[in-house]
């Protein structure tokens, strides 16, 4: 194991996996975060704690991980290379591991000119896929970036993200090979609404046989109306979402349950395809609405391991 | 009246000038049209019809922001730039330049506080002297309205500052016109 | 080129507030082609200044706004021509670039120097009035690794392995009106055949290039007296 997470085994296991996504408050209010978390808790392996997602500022994903932690959820820790160095990665990184968490997500993170602080200078010191190969430095090589020894190895199990959904397409499948040649062990993706498009990214990446040397775990979003649909699929940057969901969520005359209903179907279908190692779900402001969702695609209960298991 | 400087095409506004000047159009007033002369700027010539100065242009495209502001400084109370119709430019796009210049020119002075409106772009062809006239009649009220123009009384060189010297010399001068 | 823009007039008159005698000095070279600060902006500045006072009733004879164009600010050897005009100044608003100003500053002791301009990148014009970034002087080029399109300045995030997920046909996730610049690059590469080069992960950049602290100085020993 490099980890030892609940995730890991729960991939290592052969098992579907299933995460889901929790966005710290915009406060300091610790019961927020228990709250979402004890709605995870049962329905998913592990939970993913955004980093100040949209570049709004948020309780930090590093405490809102140990709070999940510490109500025995296995966090992925998001960390994007947006507002920190690699001085502070490398910190939080090592600060993160000694608090319990066992997972990151190296993500590039949302320009800050969609958030909250739009003046703010960002940083981007690394790339998401250099931040992958720092991660996998410490922990594999016990080496920091410089390449200076520590003495003892942050164990994380490393995520990356991977939208099959944007530009270039066919870039797409080659930017996820560079994040397995960094190290990724696993992949969240961007959420599919377009399953035929999403198929015809796996088979590139089966073309590079990618899916044996990489975990991927498809992104769903439930949505609650037909207005949120036609949000993500207008003004959601790197996003496909067919006509035909759209229409079915304006014609419904209980758009929550149609909701619902297309996220399971959409779950169903991803889970037949080769190479799909698991499902992340990110029900956006809905966090509630897991368990069901979770419950109806037939993905309880969730796999339990020993601490010594493996 | 107000003191206006015309930057005049000579293809087109300034030829309507001087048929209006020839017909005494404005407001039933003989507007005798006064000989040009070279300006300082090679290819502009001043003249004056009625109390307009007319600055003769070869196409308002070559009106550069700094001609209109040193008419401005120079005594002028508005400055109108009178070129071809968009399709009409002999020079092509001179004037559809020119009038975007002036927007630009607009912008410059309201940042500064003064009446945007002093300074306007009108399309105009050879035959158009009732045009002319009107624009001229209407332009005068307008800038009379706004009171006295921006004129600093320091000595500017430059095209279209002949308003000066029915105007102002000195910045206590310029002072006390708009004390008036 | 360096490209620059003026201030707002209103910023620049709020900084000269209290100045009596301005000399607005232009700057023959970068800011000239791009239309920020050569002689005809100086020209155009000096006589908004005049008039703005004039509106304000500040005009005495006390008042002088006038302009000089150098043809390089950055340059001492360029600066004595206009010593005499600076120091019959109270303040001089340099319409040069960043270094145009620090030059000036520099160059006349204890005379205040203000900057007219905001020094925005380097650049080139891409059609009449339009002018883009291209270089961000990182101090440790990549062009070669990225088909002649830098990732550095061109890319909101400045990423070195490939566009972020928020590219979308042809777009930056920050705006329709950006070009990614990773589209630009995975085009340029493919008509180039080098497609290959680009599965290569790049290492993380060498920032000390960039901001190894204090001004970053280029020496050539041989040029030195």
């Amino acid at each position: 194991m490099r980890s030892g997470s609940n995730l890991e085994k729960v991939l290592a296991h052969g098992d579907f996996a299933v995460t889901g996504e929790l966005g710290p408050p915009q406060s300091n209010d610790r019961e927020v975060v228990v709250k979402k978390a004890k709605a995870y808790k049962g329905y998913v392996d592990a939970v993913n704690i955004t980093d100040n997602q949209t570049a709004i500022v948020r309780m930090s994903s590093i405490a809102a991980c140990a709070i999940a932690a510490g109500l025995g959820l296995d966090p992925v820790m998001q960390m994007t290379c947006r507002d920190r160095n690699r001085i502070a990665m490398q910190s939080d990184i090592l600060g993160a591991s000694a608090l319990g968490i066992k997972n990151i997500l190296c993500l590039t993170g949302d320009h800050q000119s969609f958030g909250n602080h739009p003046t703010s200078k960002n940083v981007y010191d690394i790339d998401s896929i250099q931040l992958i190969g720092m991660v996998k430095g410490m922990r594999d090589d016990k080496r920091f970036l410089n390449g200076e020894e520590m003495k003892s190895e942050p164990r994380m199990f490393i995520g990356a993200a991977a939208n099959p959904f944007a530009d270039p397409f066919e870039y797409r499948v080659v930017r996820l090979a560079k994040k397995v040649a960094a190290g990724a062990d696993f992949i969240q993706t961007q959420a599919v609404f377009d399953v035929p498009r999403f198929r015809r990214w796996m088979e590139m990446v089966w073309d590079h046989g990618l899916h044996e040397r990489v975990y991927i775990l498809a992104g769903v979003i439930p949505v609650k109306s037909a207005g949120a649909m036609r949000y993500m699929k207008n003004d959601v940057p790197g996003m496909s979402v067919p006509d035909e969901l759209v229409r079915r969520m304006e014609q419904a005359s209980d758009p929550k349950e149609e909701g619902i209903r297309i996220c399971v179907e959409t779950i169903l279908q991803l889970r037949e395809i080769e190479g799909v190692s698991g499902i992340h779900l990110m029900p956006i402001m809905w966090e509630s609405i897991a368990p069901v969702i979770v419950e109806r695609a037939g993905l309880l209960p969730r796999p339990v391991y020993d601490q010594d298991d493996m | 009246m107000p003191k206006i400087v015309a930057f005049a095409c000579e293809h087109s506004a300034y030829e309507a000038a001087a048929a209006a000047a020839a017909l005494g159009q404005k407001t039933g007033e003989t507007m005798p049209m006064e000989a040009t002369v070279p300006g300082e700027n090679p290819g502009f010539q001043v003249g004056r019809v009625g109390g307009v100065e007319i600055v003769k242009v070869p196409c308002t495209g070559r009106v550069e922001v700094i001609d209109i502001l040193k008419a401005l400084e120079g005594g002028a109370d508005g400055v109108i730039v009178l070129g071809c119709f968009e399709e009409a430019c002999h020079y092509l796009t001179g004037n559809v330049r020119a009038k975007k210049r002036v927007g630009y020119v607009r912008r410059l002075i309201r940042d500064i506080g003064i009446e945007e409106d002093r300074i306007q772009f009108f399309h105009l062809a050879p035959d158009m002297d009732a045009r002319f006239s009107r624009i001229i009649e209407e332009f005068s009220r307008q800038v009379e309205n706004m009171g006295p123009g921006p004129a600093t009384g320091i000595t500017v060189t430059g095209i279209g500052t002949g308003a000066r010297e029915q105007g102002l010399a000195t910045g206590e001068q310029a002072q006390a016109a708009r004390a008036r | 080129m360096i490209v620059a823009e003026q201030k707002p007039v209103a910023e620049i008159l709020r900084m000269i507030d209290g100045y009596r005698r301005i000399l607005v000095v232009g700057c023959g070279t970068c800011v000239t082609v791009c239309m920020a600060g050569g002689e005809k902006e100086a020209g155009i500045l000096a006589s908004l200044i005049r008039m703005a006072w004039a509106r304000e009733g500040r005009l005495s004879p006390l008042i002088d706004v006038s302009e000089a164009t150098v043809e390089r600010q950055c340059e001492w050897e360029f600066l004595g021509d206009i010593a005499e005009k600076v120091a019959a100044s109270d303040a001089v608003l340099s319409m040069g670039c960043g270094a145009g100003v620090q030059a000036m500053a520099r160059m006349f002791e204890g005379k205040v120097v203000l900057p007219a301009l905001n020094t925005k990148f380097i650049g080139m014009p891409e059609r009449q009035g339009l002018w883009t970034e291209l270089c961000a002087g990182c101090g440790d080029c990549v062009l070669d690794r990225t088909g002649g399109i830098c990732p550095i300045a061109r890319c909101s995030k400045s990423l070195l392995n490939g566009p972020c997920g928020g590219s979308q046909n042809g777009k930056c996730e920050v705006s329709k009106d950006i070009d990614c610049a990773w589209q630009l690059i995975f085009d340029r590469m493919k008509s180039l055949g080098r497609l290959e080069a680009l599965g290569t992960v790049l290492p993380p950049k060498d920032w000390f290039k960039n901001r190894d602290g204090g001004p970053r100085k280029v020496v050539r020993e041989d040029m030195l007296l």
